[in-house]
């Protein structure tokens, strides 16, 4: 059976996250969120994927290959253009991309299932497969509840008692909502569905195509089913994400080997467990070190090939590949990606434009500061630091 | 007080209040480029013997390195000369609050939401 995931968006909400990652690679915990997808996809017996992509679709490419270590066909539809040498993405949105697939090769012909790349769900297909064609539909949307303060992240839909969708609304205020009901990025579809779809051109599933589906009275359906949905919409909700995974409230198979309990490590640490302060639920990747007198707090994903120095304290953070992070630093509630320090909801620094190198930088830079920066250091280890302000 | 250019975001502004000195960086950048001038601004309210400096971060949305740099260095130098001396800051955004915090300067600068509240808290003219 056939699937398409829809890699190609730029991911703008998870900047800066997606500075160099694109949103379907982001890792959750050490594992892309796609990859999450094309194992739900294989479980039920999707084994032809077709991958839209545009924006960094090297990276999705070069990790994926052809699809056989996923024991599945994968092939990719790539939105863009090369402009002096360098790959502008220039994406067809989401209905557009699709259409251009089928204009291609006809590859859409029998029932498929079309998935965001950038949520993790454990749903399945087969059933709602199954209640798909038992409808007669033309094209499912497999629907979640959401809190009404929540809706202006979604589509949400107004259905008949029959399930069928009366009207689809994208991204409306609480105000204007007509249900609770959310759009999970997760559909069905028969190849008829494309024919709705103009060619050439932008055409988005959710702004475009389901309102015209839904105002030509055409069998298009909405379908709750119980699943479990993760949906990396933002920086906060890829925060959310991780926290909930480690907590175990959202199952996932813990990757490397649980060394102590809720401490799960991969190989090739410099890890002194017995002398470093580190409280799970942690995940430390490969080729990392953590130095005695840093101290760790779960929780916390620690990247591969990191180094934590003394006096290090991070607590409930993902840390990207290839972090440093000094003794000064102080790490709460923070994602470290790249050059950036973003906080849970959102507001990042940026470390390197803002010179604060000597508290996080990349594992694998030579170290050098100005002067003032080692003022700064200096500072940092002075006795001043050790008897905080009072009022 | 010189008038300032209206398309000229740097500068330092400079008054004295209930028998504290509040300094206002102007531009809402505080990096290499006005670092210098800031800390000037720090340091001649010290040498003229202000000991209660209260800088009022309300324009400033981004700090580099050196602005932190200018601010440290003046309450080192401040200290050194008076340890009941201090510099309190006022209005501090929310950019410039998390690179206090990931840094642990928010241990070193006590921050108030309004400069009235961080004159306050000196304590009354003693």
């Amino acid at each position: 059976m056939k699937a398409s995931i829809l890699a190609g968006g730029k991911g703008t909400r998870v900047r800066p996250i997606t500075e160099t990652i694109p949103k379907p690679m982001i890792p959750i915990v050490s594992k892309p969120v796609m990859e999450f997808l094309v194992e739900v996809l294989h479980r039920h017996g999707f084994d032809e994927i077709l991958v839209t992509t545009s924006y960094l679709s090297s990276e999705i490419e070069n990790y994926f290959r052809e699809g056989s270590r996923f024991d599945v066909q994968i092939g990719y539809s790539f939105e863009g253009y090369y402009a002096n040498g360098t790959v502008v993405p220039d994406g067809l949105g989401s209905a557009g991309g699709l259409k251009k697939v089928q204009d291609f090769s006809g590859f859409f012909d029998d029932t498929f299932v079309v998935l965001c790349g950038d949520a993790i769900i454990d749903l399945d297909l087969t059933r709602a497969l199954e209640l798909h064609r038992r409808k007669g539909a033309i094209a499912t949307i497999v629907l979640k509840e959401v809190p009404l303060e929540a809706v202006v992240k979604y589509g949400v839909v107004e259905l008949a008692p029959d399930g069928r969708i009366l009207r689809f609304q994208e991204k409306p205020s609480p105000r204007e909502a007509v249900s609770t009901c959310a759009n999970t990025g997760v559909y069905i579809f028969e190849p008829e569905v494309l024919d709705f779809v103009p060619p050439g051109r932008y055409f988005d599933i959710g702004a475009d195509l389901f309102p015209r589906l839904a105002e030509r009275r055409l069998p298009f359906y909405g379908l709750s089913l119980p699943f479990s949905w993760i949906d990396i919409g933002c920086a906060a909700d890829y925060w959310q994400a991780t926290q909930m995974i480690l907590r175990g409230e959202f199952r996932i198979d813990m990757p490397g080997r649980e060394v102590l309990p809720n401490i799960w490590t991969e190989i090739n640490l410099a890890v002194d467990f017995e002398h470093t302060d580190i409280q799970g639920p942690v995940y430390i990747g490969s080729g990392t070190r953590i130095e005695p007198g840093a101290s760790i707090a779960g929780p916390t994903v620690i990247g591969r090939n990191c180094v934590i120095e003394p006096g290090a304290r991070v607590e409930a953070c993902v840390i990207g590949d290839y972090t440093r992070l000094s003794g000064f630093a102080e790490l709460h509630e923070k994602i470290v990606s790249g050059r950036f320090c973003v906080d849970r909801y959102g507001s990042e620094v940026d470390l390197a434009r803002g010179g604060y190198t000597f508290v996080i930088d990349d594992a694998r830079e030579r170290r050098a500061w100005t002067s003032e920066q080692q003022m700064l250091i200096d500072f940092l280890r002075s006795p001043a630091m050790r008897e905080p302000a009072t009022r | 007080m010189m008038e300032q250019a209206p398309i000229k975001s740097a500068g330092v502004d400079l008054f004295e209040k209930g028998g504290v000195t509040v300094v206002v960086p102007a531009g809402c950048r505080l990096d290499a480029e006005v670092a210098g001038e800031f800390r000037s601004a720090l340091l001649d309210a010290v040498a003229r013997g202000d000991r209660r400096l209260v800088v009022d971060l309300v324009a400033v949305d981004f700090i580099d390195s050196s602005g932190l740099g200018a601010l440290v260095s003046a309450l080192r130098h401040l200290k050194q000369l008076d340890r009941a001396g201090d510099i309190r800051l006022a209005n501090v955004q929310p950019p410039v609050s998390a690179v206090l915090e990931i840094i642990r300067l928010n241990r070193v600068f006590l921050q108030f939401g309004a400069v009235d509240e961080a004159i306050a808290s000196f304590g009354a003219g003693t």
